[in-house]
């Protein structure tokens, strides 16, 4: 066997063996939906998961032997492990996640199965599941499981749990999307990320409960609906157990500790780790607080401002209700609608759209559980450019270096503006196809826009153009501008490259014989 | 993460920061509406 053929199937052992560990962890999970299946004597869907997770264990553990060799041997992970390992099983998950979604019956095909598993996974939140007032216990455990794992990070968690010395975790990490090291080790690091987790999991769940039964749920209805609520709030996810999303529960208290949760939820976790470390002043220091602070004030003050003039609202509380808590769920990349989807259409007018495609598009925190293209991109370039103004202005024998604060002073470099530039200007194309393919599919250019800006900044809000009867051209895209948005690029392009690669040199073997 | 009394000051101060925003958008609001 030649070096070459030998050094490629060394590397598709790695990617195999790290990518089964997390198929199994995925399997793993559905543990949790086959539970409450038993408590809820469930049957039907229990078998379902039963089903799911024989075949997740099957192709899992394939995975593993197929790359068995990579256990034992001190195998150096490269980068590009890393990004196609991330890539990679993010795609397998959402196959082998919709199978439980598929056998229950809920849904109209497999690629709705498929939309709505990316959805969860990314915590996008829009959702092609139908009669959702009448799902089982087991399946909705299910679907909110999978946006509460894929806000913390799914394959940090399976490799940190599953696999022993991993040498390479680090670049697992970075994959997805995640690069802020709290402790030295990224096991170290995954446990801070799940322990603040699950410490607001447990305060968040027991605030909604008890306002859950306040407002006249029965209390085991209140604790899963409280449950679902804070994963969906916590997650940014924006998934709910009711049609009628947050407005099922017509309770102002109810919205106001969501609210409280998800932007707690679209914070960075270094951000919590620095407050809990006793750093207070983090959280009006840092520039993704600030630029969370300045965008979202202008953007309320913005709609408010234009809704005036509308007389839409009666009050004050209306205001706040209607306005600022789908701003704010927007901007936190959430989701959660307090109005009907073709109510934006209708009665926000052009201007109002603009802004919430706007702060969609922005997003929440780095190395959260929110999407977009992140406030700390949007500071480091408002800060690039201000640089850039002030350069020539300023005197050549005084050269100014430029900070920024995110956890610790940093010297703003063109490095650093450069790469925020590139992603975000990634994150404009992807926008721009989605408004093009949905202009193109006979809706309406702000419509296509809003519901562009909804899948490219994993929000989930929606304006009445997600739905089964969306044609399959535009669900496909969806899904991949979900997860191109979630695992910001650079994984996915990873994985092309190394597909690509592969399929150029088969062909090249091919043409040789 | 040093100990439960400073992870649940940190809880409290992150709550009660988020909460004054939210109280100052209403304010906001009230002043537009």
């Amino acid at each position: 066997m030649s070096a070459v053929s030998e050094k490629t199937i060394h590397n598709y052992e790695i990617i195999s063996y790290y990518t089964g560990y997390i198929i199994m962890g995925t399997a793993f999970l559905m543990v949790i939906p086959i539970v409450t299946a038993l408590i809820f004597a469930e049957w039907n869907p229990l078998c379902d998961f039963v089903i799911s997770m024989s075949i997740s264990m099957l192709i899992g553990l394939g995975m593993i032997l197929l790359g068995r060799r990579t256990r034992g041997n001190k195998v150096y992970v490269q980068w590009k492990h890393g990004f196609v390992v991330a890539s990679l099983s993010w795609l397998l998950m959402m196959l082998l996640c919709a199978v439980p979604y598929s056998i229950s019956g809920h849904t109209h095909s497999f690629l709705d199965c498929c939309f709505d598993v990316m959805s969860g996974f990314t915590t996008t939140g829009l959702v092609l599941t139908q009669d959702l007032d009448h799902l089982s216990n087991a399946l909705n455990m299910w679907r909110h499981t999978i946006t509460f794992v894929g806000g913390q990070g799914m394959v940090v968690l399976a490799l940190t749990l599953l696999v022993k010395g991993t040498n390479g975790a680090y670049k697992f990490y970075v994959g997805e999307a995640k690069d802020i090291e709290l402790v030295p080790n990224v096991k170290g690091t995954a446990r801070i990320i799940w322990k603040i987790s699950m410490v607001y999991l447990t305060v968040g769940t027991a605030a909604l409960w008890i306002d859950g039964m306040v407002i006249g749920l029965k209390p085991v209805s209140a604790f899963l609906h409280a449950l679902y609520m804070f994963e969906s709030s916590w997650s940014t996810g924006g998934f709910a157990p009711m049609t009628q999303n947050i407005m099922y529960y017509h309770s102002l208290s109810y919205e106001i500790i969501t609210m409280v949760i998800f932007v707690l939820g679209s914070f960075n976790f270094g951000l919590h780790y620095a407050i809990w470390q006793g750093n207070k002043k983090e959280l009006v220091k840092n520039i993704e607080t600030r630029s969370f602070f300045i965008t979202s004030t202008a953007a309320c003050l913005l709609v408010l401002a234009w809704f005036s003039k509308l007389h839409l609202y009666p009050d004050a509380v209306s205001n706040f209700r209607r306005v600022v808590f789908n701003i704010i769920s927007a901007h936190t990349t959430t989701g959660l609608g307090s109005i009907y989807a073709r109510q934006f259409a209708l009665q926000w007018g052009g201007f109002g759209i603009l802004i919430m495609v706007i702060v969609m598009l922005i997003g929440g925190s780095a190395c959260s559980t929110a999407g977009g293209f992140k406030g700390l991109r949007v500071g480091v370039v408002f800060k690039g450019i201000l640089k850039e103004v002030k350069k020539p202005l300023s005197s050549e024998h005084n050269m100014k270096v430029y900070k920024f604060h995110y956890m610790k002073e940093q010297i703003l470099s063109d490095d650093i503006v450069r790469s925020s530039s590139l992603i975000i200007l990634c994150y404009m194309v992807l926008f721009g196809v989605g408004t093009l393919l949905g202009t193109f599919s006979g809706y309406s250019f702000s419509d296509s826009a809003f519901e562009a800006a909804s899948v490219c900044g994993n929000v989930g809000l929606s304006i009445g153009v997600t739905a089964p009867s969306t044609p399959v051209v535009l669900k496909v895209y969806d899904i991949i501008a979900m997860y191109m948005g979630r695992l910001e690029f650079m994984s996915v392009f990873a994985l092309i490259g190394y597909a690509g690669g592969g399929f150029k040199k088969l062909c090249a073997k091919l043409a040789k014989r | 993460m040093r100990n439960k009394k400073t992870d649940l000051i940190g809880l409290g101060a992150e709550t009660l920061g988020v909460m004054a925003y939210l109280a100052f958008l209403y304010l906001l609001t009230a002043v537009m509406s």
